[in-house]
């Protein structure tokens, strides 16, 4: 008499739909590919820095007074004073182990714009407003990898912990990923991080660089939505 | 007159400095749902039962295949045969553990001499943390269901060298929860060693003068949800 026992692992009856378990049986292998193509796609967004310069006449080598806006989107002025607009959302989707992927990521390309055909030498500097969640198995902000990428400007220095791709950083045997630079690492002060700064006049109307962001899944404590803020500063 | 114009100059540049720091904001977005992993660890047989997982790489998904070979007494010389699959358990909330026999074969009734269901011991044997990155102590947090708590292969035998199992795969004929606990793992990912619960479920059988029959089969599936 000859016998034989099979185990396998079914896959995760839950009431809760979207992310019962990780997926072994057949329709959840469907449904995390689902989530995996939605959370795991790059979402990229444009938006802009308008930089609004004199016209320089004769005499003016450099500008004898400067008007710097911020716009969500070319030719759209929120108006001097108005609160700092939203240049974009990079929306990461799931962060739980259901992302097969190795990171969940998203970029955002801004654009730097001086309708002068110049841009003099600036800074870009970033912070953040909430501190790290230090709550026991909670996602945080230093959980979020940023590093920047594709700066089309005239002689930028990257501050060196952002000179990175959080996209392409090593894991250590937890599955942490050994990032450089993080939102949760930015200043929640006044006065944010130097992200980059340019040491030259740049000839043209334009100005790029992309902010890329990455989360390794893990089993953080559940959360329907979880948000940074990040406020760009632009300083000539 | 020369003095004044440096001033001047001065308190241009500092306004323009101050008019020129500007801001805008960009928002990072995500969401993390309950998730859970069930995945194959280890295998220890009760005596030499070949076992193998597809695939056979520790951490894998769970698909385990014990093969008892001959369990007829008198061919059979062991007290049982059988083995232990050691899974390991992750999640970021409360789970529960169901098994169920979702196939088999070979199997008959007691009263006609068959090999049954009832015939093949089965429990929860242990629990433990596998390390550091567990949340709080989800081993002891963890509650086996009542009777599945016994490790079949140490099972006494009544005067007819039958087992006196506390649980068998004929209960757990139908979806049966056999393991419920708080949250399991402090983050960490799929492939980490230190944020599971360690589960080890016993599979027995004890070798009697069972009805000839060649192969039997039973299939457990593990359901692990977060309710």
């Amino acid at each position: 008499m000859r016998g034989r026992l099979n185990h396998i692992s079914h896959a995760f009856r839950s009431a809760h739909r979207a992310g019962g378990a990780y997926p072994s049986a057949p329709f959840l292998v469907l449904a995390a590919f689902v989530i995996l193509l939605t959370g795991a796609a790059p979402i990229e967004a444009q938006s802009e820095i308008t930089l609004v310069l004199p016209t320089p006449g004769p005499g003016i080598s450099i500008p004898d007074s400067i008007k710097v806006r911020i716009n969500l989107h070319f030719g759209i002025d929120p108006g001097d004073g108005a609160a700092p607009p939203s240049l974009g959302t990079v929306n990461l989707g799931e962060l739980s182990p259901i992302n097969l992927s190795g990171f969940a990521s998203g970029t955002i390309r801004i654009r730097i714009y001086s309708p002068f055909g110049f841009v003099p030498p600036y800074t870009v500097r970033a912070r953040t407003f909430i501190p790290p969640d230090r709550t026991v198995g909670n996602f945080n902000t230093n959980d979020i990898g940023m590093g920047i990428r594709g700066i089309v400007a005239s002689l930028p220095r990257v501050n060196g912990n952002y000179d990175y791709d959080p996209r392409l950083v090593g894991k250590n045997i937890d599955d942490e990923p050994n990032f450089a630079g993080t939102v949760g690492g930015l200043p929640t002060g006044s006065r944010g991080h130097r992200l980059y700064r340019t040491r030259g006049w740049y000839v043209g109307r334009w100005n790029y660089f992309t902010l890329v962001f990455a989360v390794a899944p893990q089993f953080y404590t559940p959360s329907a939505s979880v948000d940074a803020v990040l406020e760009l500063e632009l300083m000539l | 007159m020369k003095q004044l114009l440096i001033l001047t100059l001065l308190f241009s540049f500092a306004a323009t400095e101050l008019y020129a720091q500007n801001t805008g904001t960009v928002v990072v977005r995500g969401r993390v749902a309950k998730a859970a992993a069930l995945r194959w660890w280890t295998y220890t047989p009760i005596n030499a039962e070949a076992g193998i997982n597809a695939p056979n790489l520790a951490n894998g998904p769970l698909a385990f295949d014990i093969n008892l070979d001959d369990v007829a007494a008198g061919n059979s010389l062991v007290g049982y045969g059988g083995g232990e699959v050691e899974m390991i358990l992750r999640s970021n909330t409360a789970y529960t553990l169901d098994a169920q026999v979702t196939s088999s074969s070979g199997f008959g009734l007691v009263g006609d001499g068959d090999l049954a269901l009832s015939d093949v011991g089965f429990g929860m044997s242990s629990l433990a943390n596998s390390g550091a990155k567990v949340f709080l102590d989800p081993a002891a947090g963890s509650t086996i269901a009542a009777g599945f708590n016994a490790d079949p292969a140490t099972a006494g035998k009544d005067g007819d060298d039958e087992p006196i199992f506390t649980r068998t795969l004929s209960d757990v004929s139908a979806s049966t929860q056999v393991l419920s606990g708080p949250r399991i793992s402090n983050r960490g990912g799929i492939g980490s060693p230190n944020n599971g619960l360690m589960v080890t479920s016993s599979y027995a059988v004890g070798p009697q003068f069972y009805t000839p029959v060649d192969p039997w089969s039973a299939t457990v599936t593990y359901t692990l949800a977060t309710p």
